[in-house]
């Protein structure tokens, strides 16, 4: 039976009363701190060596077409584990013990991430990035029920207490799947767009919380 | 000639009257379908904060998502419930669920008329209850609810978390919890005897006997780490942790998680400390933290699918 590869992404927005908060942003795969394929010979297309794209569209059926696509996947339901930068910290520089609250939405519509080059195109919000331009997205594999994905959700809140001179830090780890490889489309027998496309779908996420010394943060930074 | 021309003219008038009428008094007959998702609720709610319950409704303009239509809403069972208010009806994007459209509805319900509690109230095969102007009463299930209603749960400041993560294994083919990670620090200045870390949950309890003085990865096995490990029990041993931090000091340990009759899907979680200090017990609650998250339809145990038939003008 075909599983269901349908997930959510969590955000944590900050509802934030510490001067010390800062949020650093990394939510797209390719600002992962660290992403570890099951298979190896997995490359992100980011470090393709030169002409890779043009090797791969060999592979590519010769015929031209009226109109439509052409894809070759170089990989395909690869499956992948990731550590997010930290993607939310608050620290405590005072004297005091504070009690942070912080605020998570969950939004269902960040589990799928796309990239693309050449005259291929992806559109959406900065953060989404979740459609292919110019009827591509029609033509990819997508193993997982996106007709069942949810975009409003849940908003948790969570009460922590932080001791004086210590950082809170929120990180993600997670699972996915990772899809590469190259298109062409046809308009009238002529080649209209080219490039190579990649993306992810993200199946699970884990949070944990750690909260560290500041002096022990200050002396690793010294270092 | 003109007699047949004002009979005609008779029959029109009449015959519009009629048409016109019957399109004032015609009551079109209609159907939503509505789906709710079987869920774990695990919270403990401050006077300011909210529980997000969604539910699909197959049409986006019946008077079931108009949120001026309804009176009032509540959480029930047969034996238990509690009065919530609506704080606001949210409606989030299409979706497509064996091939028939729904529109999401959050339905955003705070409780602000309850006192601290010291204890979660559980109410097993929980249901949402609208009541709508119109008199109708629609009854959703959602799952199993276990909802702490307090407060202060932070102004304890014997003890600091400084980590806090789940581990997970896929158990019948469902990825959940099985244990949780955690380290604390006193913060005071005598020693601090851990007693009792719970979950005050009927159906899934933290496993006393098996727990480490030390964290272990997120994706360990239980079954690698215990000789014949199971994930389920009848029931827990009363016995209690013993886990000495020194003034100062943090203490570290995994404590796995037993489910009782069935392997629950799990993604949130408060925890219960039972403590002694100075000869006192005392109790430290960690807010419900959200461990993992896989998506609503992925994480629910089940769809509940209802239809109402109405007459509509």
């Amino acid at each position: 039976m075909k599983k269901v590869l349908f997930t959510a992404f969590f955000c944590v927005f900050l509802l934030c009363l510490s001067s010390g908060m800062k949020e650093v942003k990394a939510e797209n795969y390719r600002y992962f701190q660290s992403i570890e394929f099951e298979n190896e010979d997995v490359v992100m297309m980011d470090e393709w060596p030169d002409h890779q794209t043009e090797a791969y569209e060999l592979k590519l059926p010769r015929e031209r077409k009226m109109f439509g696509w052409y894809t070759y996947y170089s990989c395909k339901k690869e499956p992948f584990k990731y550590v997010a930068d930290t993607i939310y910290y608050v620290k405590n520089d005072g004297t005091e013990s504070i009690i942070h609250t912080f605020k998570y939405e969950e939004s269902e519509e960040k589990t799928v991430q796309k990239t693309a080059s050449g005259s291929l195109k992806v559109s959406g919000s900065q953060t989404t990035k979740n459609k292919f331009k110019y009827g591509l997205d029609g033509e990819l594999e997508y193993e997982y029920e996106e007709t069942t994905k949810s975009k409003v959700t849940e908003t948790d809140q969570v009460k922590v207490t932080i001791a004086p001179n210590s950082t809170l830090y929120i990180k993600v780890m997670g699972e996915g799947y990772f899809y590469q490889g190259v298109a062409k489309k046809y308009f009238f027998w002529a080649v209209s767009k080219r490039g190579a496309f990649e993306y992810v779908i993200i199946t699970t996420e884990y949070y944990s919380i750690e909260i560290t010394q500041n002096s022990v943060i200050d002396s690793e930074a010294e270092q | 000639m003109k007699k047949k021309i004002l009979l005609l003219c008779v029959a029109l008038i009449l015959f519009s009257t009629i048409a016109s009428f019957s399109i004032l008094i015609y009551k079109k007959y209609d159907q939503v379908e509505i789906i709710s998702l079987k869920r774990e609720y695990n919270c403990v709610l401050s006077d300011t904060e909210t529980l997000s319950i969604p539910l699909y409704f197959s049409k986006n303009n019946s008077f079931l998502t108009n949120k001026k239509q309804i009176e009032s809403i509540s959480i029930i069972n047969n034996d238990n419930g509690f009065i919530s208010y609506l704080e606001d009806l949210k409606e989030g994007d299409k979706l497509t669920y064996k091939n028939q459209k729904y529109y999401e509805f959050i339905f955003i319900l705070s409780f602000k008329s309850y006192e601290d509690f010291s204890d979660p109230v559980y109410i097993k095969d929980a249901k949402i209850k609208i009541t709508y102007k119109n008199g109708v009463i629609e009854n959703f299930l959602i799952g199993n609810a276990n909802i702490l209603f307090n407060s202060n749960i932070s102004d304890n400041n014997d003890f600091s978390v400084l980590k806090l993560s789940a581990v997970t294994n896929t158990i019948d083919e469902m990825e959940t919890i099985v244990g949780i990670n955690l380290a604390l620090l006193n913060n005071t200045e005598n020693d601090i005897v851990l007693q009792r870390i719970s979950t005050k949950n009927v159906l899934y309890e933290f496993d006393y006997n098996n727990y480490l003085e030390r964290c272990i990865d997120q994706k360990t096995k239980l079954t690698e780490i215990y000789d014949n490990y199971s994930y389920k029990a009848i029931s827990i041993n009363d016995e209690r942790i013993s886990l000495i931090i020194e003034p100062s000091k943090s203490g570290s340990l995994f404590i796995p998680l037993l489910y009782f009759s069935e392997v629950k899907y799990i993604d949130k979680l408060p925890i219960y400390i039972e403590y002694s200090l100075n000869g006192e017990i005392k109790t430290f609650t960690i807010d419900d933290f959200r461990f993992m998250s896989k998506g609503l339809f992925v994480s629910a145990d089940g769809l509940v699918k209802y239809e109402y038939n109405y007459y509509s003008s």
